[in-house]
C-alpha cells in the first residue's frame, strides 16, 4: 500500500526539492541557451581558430557524462583554487553541458536556411547584423523550437545527477527520505511524477511558442 | 566629359581554388542598355553576374559600377586591397539582383518582404515604406497579394514580388540570373512581361537567360559566353541570324532542336 502519511510528513522537504530542481534547471538552461547562442555566433564568425575550437568544445561536453564533468569541477576545482558551492557547480555545469547541445541545434537550424536568402539580403544592402536579426533568427527560432524543447526536457531530467554532488534538489531529497524511512516506493513514485509534471509544463509551453513562431508555415 | 558606363568589366578573372572559371572578361554596359548573356551550363554566366554585385570575390581584373570600383581599392603602391563590407554595399546601392530561386524571406508577408529593406537600409519610416512597397507591388501586378506569405504564391508571383522588392530600392541597374528557369512554362510570360516593362522604362539590365526569343526582342546587345570567355557579342539580329563562331552556331542549333522537339511533342 502507498503510505501517503510518509509523503505528507516530508511535504516541506519535497517541495523544497522541487523548487531547487526548478531553480537549477531554469537557471542552468537559460545560461546554457545564452552560451549556446554565443558559441554558435563564434562559429559563424569562422576563421582558423574559432571553428576547431567550437568543435572541440562540443565534442568535449557532449562526449563525457554530465556526472563526470560535475565531479571534476566539484572535487577537482579546489585543487586549482575553485571552491564553489555545490549549487554553483551544478548551475554552471548544467549550463556548459547544455550549451554544447543548444549550439548544435542552432547550427542545424541555421544551416537549413537556403543560402540564397542571405545573398538577397546582402544584395539589397542589409548588414550582416540586420540579416541575422531580421532574416535568420526568426526562422532559426521557428525551426529550432521543437528540438530546443526536447533538449530542455532532457536537461531537466539530467539535473537529477546534481543530487550526487549534494545539491538538495528533488532526487537528492527523495533519496534521503528513502534511506531514512526504509520505504523505496513512495519517494521514487513522487520523484517520477514530479519530473513528469515539469516535463509536461515545459512541453506545453514549447508547443505554444512553436505555434506562435511557425504561423507563416501554415498554408 | 562623356557619361560613365553603368557597368565596366575589365579583364575579369575568377578562380575557385585551381578552377579557373572566368578567363578575362571585358564588357561595357551603357546606362539604359539591355544586355542578355547566353551560354551553356557551366560557362560562367552566373559567376559573371555575381562578380558584378560582389556576391563572388573576383580574383583578377576590375569591375566598375557607375564609375566606382567594386570590392577592391588600390593602395598608393597600386596594390589592390579588399574594401570593408559597408563600403562595398554602399557602392552597390544602384545595383539589385533577381535570382533564379526568388530568395524571398518565407517568414515575412509579401508587403514586409518588400518594405523591410527600405526600412532597414534606407531608414524609411514604417508608413512610408509600406506605401512605397505597395506601389511597387502594384507595378508588377502583385498588389492584391500584399498580405500573403511567399509560400502561398506561385513561382511566377514570387518572382514578381522579388522584382518589386528590388525596385523598391530604386536601383538604376538590375541583374537577372535566369529569372524564369525555375518556373513552370505557363508562368514564364508574366515575369518576362515585367522585365520588358523595365527595359522599356529605360533601366539598365543585364539578363542571364535561356529564353532566346525574349533575349532577341528586348536586348540591345547579346553576349555569348563559352568556357569563361566572351566568344561572341553583338546586336541580337546579327548574333542570332549570322553567328560567326562555330561554338555559337552549335549552341543555337542545339537550342533550336530542343525547341523543335518541344513544339512537336
Ligand atoms: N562556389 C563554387 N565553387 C566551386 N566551383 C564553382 C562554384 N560556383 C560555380 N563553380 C563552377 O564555376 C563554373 C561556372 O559556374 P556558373 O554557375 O557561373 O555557370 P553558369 O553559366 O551560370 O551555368 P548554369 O547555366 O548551369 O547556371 C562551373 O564549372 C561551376 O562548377
Ligand atoms: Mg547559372
Amino acid at each position: 500500500m502507498i503510505d501517503f502519511n510518509l509523503l505528507a510528513e516530508h511535504r516541506e522537504a519535497i517541495l523544497a526539492g522541487v523548487w531547487m530542481t526548478v531553480k537549477m534547471s531554469a537557471g542552468g538552461i537559460s545560461l546554457g541557451l545564452l552560451l549556446g547562442l554565443a558559441l554558435h555566433g563564434l562559429r559563424q564568425l569562422g576563421g582558423p581558430w574559432l571553428v576547431p575550437l567550437y568543435h572541440a568544445y562540443v565534442a568535449l561536453f557532449r562526449g563525457t557524462p554530465l556526472l563526470v564533468q560535475l565531479f571534476l569541477v566539484f572535487y577537482g576545482g579546489p585543487y586549482i583554487g575553485l571552491e564553489w558551492s555545490a549549487e554553483r557547480v551544478g548551475l554552471v555545469g548544467l549550463a556548459l553541458y547544455g550549451a554544447a547541445y543548444f549550439a548544435e541545434i542552432f547550427r542545424a537550424g541555421r544551416e537549413a536556411i537556403p543560402r540564397g536568402q542571405i545573398e538577397s539580403a546582402r544584395d539589397l544592402g542589409l548588414s550582416p547584423g540586420q540579416t541575422f536579426r531580421v532574416v535568420l533568427w526568426p526562422q532559426m527560432l521557428a525551426r529550432c523550437l521543437a528540438p530546443l524543447v526536447g533538449q530542455t526536457v532532457i536537461l531537466v531530467k539530467e539535473s537529477s545527477v546534481l543530487s550526487i554532488i549534494t545539491v538538495a534538489e528533488l532526487t537528492n531529497v527523495a533519496m534521503t527520505i528513502a534511506t531514512q524511512s526504509y520505504s523505496m516506493l513512495e519517494p521514487y513514485a513522487v520523484l517520477a511524477l514530479a519530473y513528469w509534471a515539469i516535463a509536461i509544463v515545459v512541453a506545453a509551453t514549447g508547443a505554444r511558442l512553436e505555434r506562435h513562431f511557425t504561423q507563416y508555415q501554415c498554408r | 566629359m562623356s557619361q560613365p558606363y553603368a557597368i565596366e568589366i575589365r579583364n575579369l578573372h575568377k578562380h575557385y581554388g585551381a578552377h579557373h572559371v572566368l578567363k578575362g572578361i571585358d564588357l561595357d554596359i551603357r546606362p539604359g542598355e539591355v544586355v542578355s548573356i547566353i551560354g551553356g551550363s557551366g560557362s560562367g554566366k552566373s559567376t559573371l553576374l555575381r562578380c558584378v554585385n560582389f556576391l563572388e570575390e573576383y580574383t583578377g581584373g576590375e569591375v566598375l559600377v557607375n564609375g566606382r570600383m567594386i570590392g577592391y581599392g588600390s593602395s598608393v603602391t597600386g596594390e589592390p586591397y579588399r574594401l570593408p563590407e559597408q563600403t562595398i554595399r554602399e557602392s552597390l546601392t544602384d545595383v539589385c539582383m533577381v535570382f533564379q530561386q526568388f530568395n524571398l524571406w518565407p517568414h515575412m508577408r509579401v508587403l514586409d518582404n518588400v518594405a523591410a529593406p527600405l526600412r532597414l537600409v534606407k531608414g524609411v519610416r514604417k508608413a512610408e515604406a509600406y506605401e512605397r512597397a505597395q506601389a511597387q507591388l502594384e507595378r508588377v501586378g502583385m498588389g492584391h497579394k500584399a498580405a500573403s506569405y511567399p509560400g502561398q504564391l506561385s513561382g511566377g508571383q514570387q518572382q514578381r514580388v522579388a522584382i518589386a522588392r528590388a525596385l523598391t530600392m530604386q536601383p538604376s541597374i538590375m541583374l537577372f540570373d535566369e529569372p524564369t528557369s525555375a518556373l513552370d512554362p505557363e508562368l514564364v510570360g508574366e515575369v518576362l512581361n515585367v522585365i520588358r516593362d523595365l527595359a522599356d522604362a529605360g533601366m539598365t539590365l543585364a539578363i542571364v537567360t535561356h529564353e532566346m526569343g525574349f533575349a532577341a526582342r528586348v536586348s540591345d546587345k547579346v553576349v555569348f559566353l563559352a568556357e569563361g570567355r566572351i566568344e561572341e557579342q553583338g546586336a541580337p539580329r546579327d548574333l542570332f541570324n549570322t553567328p560567326q563562331s562555330a561554338r555559337l552556331q552549335q549552341f543555337l542549333t542545339s537550342w533550336n532542336e530542343r525547341q523543335g522537339s518541344l513544339t512537336m511533342a
